[in-house]
């Protein structure tokens, strides 16, 4: 034995949308398995609802004043998302591989047991690399860093223009104003020619119409919900911890792109080239890896009338279950864009939100390339970026949240 | 006093560049004189024609050598420029200050004459500012920098969607091939949809069309005329002498967009703010000198259906008489991308055609002028942000106009 295991439980349940009564975890044990660096933590989990759970741990060193330890070496059938609701749910910490920290007297768990939001994928707690593996791409996806990112929740495909549509009518009587109303190709399209004050505005609403706490304020005391008006909001304006719709984060698109996988190009891993077989991008001989057998837009969608989007989750998921984080529409992500980002050590910090301040042209990242541009900057690691007030047929979004 | 050099004046005659049939413009008893006491040269010679249109006149300098090279550009008087009338003893007048020589018998002049084309303005010859003098653009706009570009025809208006079908349906027929077939919101609105292939080979027709030589070749021997496929031209791939159309270089068309002037941020000079009622542009509050009213797209051509270009010709034209060089689309330029030309030293000669090839092999090509789409920051003279893009790219946001050279 490795010493004493001395637990404090948390129940965790918040239920968003859904009526039925959350999630709720009891019956807490835990073991460190003798002759191993491995602790299995037992519970039960009770839920009557339909929805799919996800299972979150926090991992406390210092007796419960704060869980911050980046631990994600969890596994067992009691872990992530999908866990079904019973008796005995196992999660299995291995404490060696998260650096043998941690794994003492004063270490205490709490798990959180959520249902995953309709239509989202949930990403769960880890590190990942982030930038450009294999040493391609421009010199702003380097060098590649370890980032670890906090459990969270992205829409599986771009807002449609149907859900655009609803959340908007919904904010113009409700107190907001947009510059742009949305365009969209068809229902199932991904909504355009938005600018990032508008998103920002309209995940606040999507928030509240929904009951939920909105993310974005104008001011860091968070009283002040950013509801009209172009506001170019700090980091410290933005209520992390609420359980409302958000842009992700630039850290948080490129881990949720990765699929849980690392060193690949794209957003699959069965092979690093692309092809109109798996996005809709503009393809060229140019890359060597853009190996479609048909060339320029995409033909299925290219119909001679702008924009040539297709409808969300016209290509294969990746491993998070997440569509079309290659191509279609670039999707505007929270961080303001510093092209030496990354050789700043605070982009290495667990949950970096990016710069603290605007950048001179006041830039806005925005990720995954789109139906217009080459394979290049379809990569994961390629960074796209323009101003935040200009909507335009190649700009589109999602959502995400915090668990 | 008059120092007079009859003699040994050279005369060239000007050859017919325009499309018309009428009888070439003709230049003859070239003489000068050193006007004494001054820096000033007078510079006389006889111009006969019988056509209709506009005559421009151009002056090359020698001082002794068989290149016609020195930087000449102060020269005025009735018989310099466009506009020139036919007649006997026309005369220019050329200020040397800045010139180290002195006026002396190995002084050699070339008068050249040609009718201006119908919808091209002249483009002087002289040294133009090329940059960022607000210090308020990208690091590749600086250091400004001088740079002597050679009189050159440019059109007054983008390549128009009626104009270009008329040249595509020509050139399908003889022997072209494009990758885009081009589209437009209507006759009068500027192509779009072109990708740079597309342009250059395009270019080679209207000259072949019209009986002209054309300017872009296959091989630096200049025997085949591009016609068809995606070739990455070099400089020496050009007749840059030829008088067929072309594109203008980047040089050209920065020289061309200042309309004359200097040190100023768009092509016009009483104001260097911009708004809707001068461009077609995404206008905003980001920049202190975009002073529209009307915010975001332009309101007169936001009509929900991409893109939002307007007809050719719709705001006021600048200080040579050309329109829309700020705004509406962006206009392919012949000059690869690098976005660290303006430190190097071939940035600074005269006739700049940018770098012989892109950094990295990136076979980018360069655009200019900004678009319906973009700020006021990109529809700047000087503007090199966003300004290129792959070459085999055809978009809606891409158009471009044709230059001549002189």
């Amino acid at each position: 034995m490795n010493g004493k295991l001395i637990l404090a439980v948390f129940l965790a349940g918040v239920a968003p949308a859904g009526l039925a009564a959350p999630p709720v975890v009891s019956n807490i044990r835990t073991s460190a398995r003798p002759g191993s660096k491995l602790v299995d933590i037992r519970y039960d989990l009770a839920y009557s609802g339909a929805n799919t759970l996800a299972v979150g741990v926090l991992v406390s060193t210092d007796d419960g004043a704060s869980y911050t330890l980046p631990a994600s070496s969890f596994s067992g059938e009691g872990y992530g998302s999908g866990v079904t609701p019973g008796k005995d749910r196992r999660i299995v910490w291995d404490t060696e591989a998260d650096g043998n920290a941690g794994y003492s007297s004063s270490v205490r768990f709490k798990l959180l047991a959520r249902e995953i939001p309709a239509a989202m994928a949930f990403i769960p707690a880890g590190p990942f690399e982030m930038g450009d593996p294999l040493h391609e791409g421009n010199a702003n996806e380097s060098p590649v860093h370890r980032v670890y990112v906090s459990a969270f929740y992205m829409d599986r495909c771009d807002v449609t223009k149907t859900t655009w549509d609803h959340v908007y009518r919904w904010a113009v009587r409700h107190g907001y104003s947009f510059e742009n109303a949305g365009s969209g190709k068809g229902p199932n399209h991904p909504v355009e020619t938005v600018n990032w004050y508008d998103i920002a505005k309209w995940c606040n609403a999507r928030s509240e119409e929904e009951g939920l706490t909105p993310a974005y304020y104008t001011d860091e005391r968070h009283t002040a919900v950013y509801r009209i008006g172009q506001a170019d909001m700090t980091n410290a304006d933005v209520d992390w911890a609420a359980d409302g719709y958000r842009l992700p984060t630039e850290a948080e698109w490129e881990k949720a792109a990765r699929g849980g996988a690392s060193g690949h190009r794209f957003p699959w891993t069965d092979t690093d080239t692309i092809s109109h077989g798996r996005a809709n991008y503009y393809s060229t001989s140019s890359n060597s890896y853009d190996v479609s057998s048909t060339r320029g837009f995409h033909p299925k969608f290219h119909d001679g009338i702008y924009p040539f989007t297709s409808p969300v989750g016209s290509s294969p998921p990746n491993g998070y279950g997440l569509y079309d984080m290659a191509g279609n529409l670039w999707q505007w992500c929270w961080d303001w864009y510093d092209a030496a980002w990354y050789a700043n050590p605070a982009s290495r910090e667990k949950d970096t939100h990016g710069p603290n301040s605007a950048p001179k042209n006041g830039f806005r990242v925005m990720r995954g390339g789109a139906w217009h541009r080459a394979a290049n900057f379809a990569r994961c690691s390629h960074r796209g970026m323009d101003a935040p007030d200009l909507g335009w047929i190649v700009f589109g979004f999602r959502c995400a949240r915090s668990f | 006093m008059h120092s007079i050099y009859p003699a040994i004046s050279l005369v060239a005659a000007a050859a017919l560049y325009a499309t018309a049939l009428a009888v070439s413009p003709v230049v003859s008893n070239v003489h000068f004189s050193a006007r004494h006491g001054s820096r000033l040269v007078d510079i006389y010679y006889d111009l006969a024609y019988s056509g209709n249109d506009n005559l421009a006149v151009d002056l090359a300098v020698s001082t002794g050598g068989p290149s016609y090279s020195l930087p000449s550009s102060s020269c005025s008087g009735s018989g310099y420029g466009s506009g020139v009338a036919p007649g006997k003893s026309k005369q220019i007048v050329w200020d040397t200050t800045g010139w180290e020589g002195k006026p002396a018998s190995d002084l050699r002049f070339r008068v050249k004459a040609s009718a201006i084309p119908a919808g091209m303005s002249l483009i002087p010859s002289g040294p133009f500012t090329m940059g960022d003098t607000f210090g308020d653009g990208n690091a590749g706009e600086l250091p400004p920098h001088k740079v002597f570009v050679t009189a050159f025809y440019l059109e007054r208006y983008d390549v128009t969607k009626g104009l270009w079908d008329s040249v595509y349906s020509w050139a399908i027929q003889h022997g072209y091939a494009f990758d885009d077939e081009g589209l437009g919101k209507a006759p009068i609105h500027p192509v779009h949809s072109v990708d740079w292939y597309d342009t250059v080979k395009w270019c080679n027709a209207r000259s072949e069309k019209e009986g002209l030589k054309p300017c872009y070749y296959t091989n630096a021997g200049k025997t085949a005329v591009y016609r068809t496929g995606q070739i990455d031209l070099a400089n020496d791939s050009v007749d840059w002498e030829a008088n067929g159309y072309r594109l203008p270089t980047s040089a050209e068309w920065e020289k061309a967009a200042r309309g004359g002037a200097e040190g100023h941020r768009f092509p016009w000079t009483d104001t260097d703010t911009i708004s809707h009622a001068r461009a077609n542009y995404y206008s905003s509050s980001r920049y202190s000198y975009d002073v529209s009213p009307t915010r975001g797209y332009h309101p007169a051509f936001n009509d929900g259906k991409p893109p939002f270009t307007s007809p050719v010709g719709y705001f006021p034209p600048n200080g040579y008489g050309l329109y829309d060089m700020a705004g509406n689309i962006w206009q392919w330029c012949w000059d690869h991308v690098d976005g660290k030309w303006y430190t190097k030293p071939g940035a600074m000669e005269r006739d700049t055609r940018g770098p012989d090839s892109g950094p990295n092999g990136s076979r980018a090509r360069m655009m200019r002028g900004g678009s319906f789409h973009r700020f006021a920051f990109n529809a700047r003279s000087a503007n090199l942000s966003m300004a290129g893009d792959t070459p085999d790219f055809a978009f809606l946001v891409f158009g471009f106009r044709c230059a001549r050279s002189f």
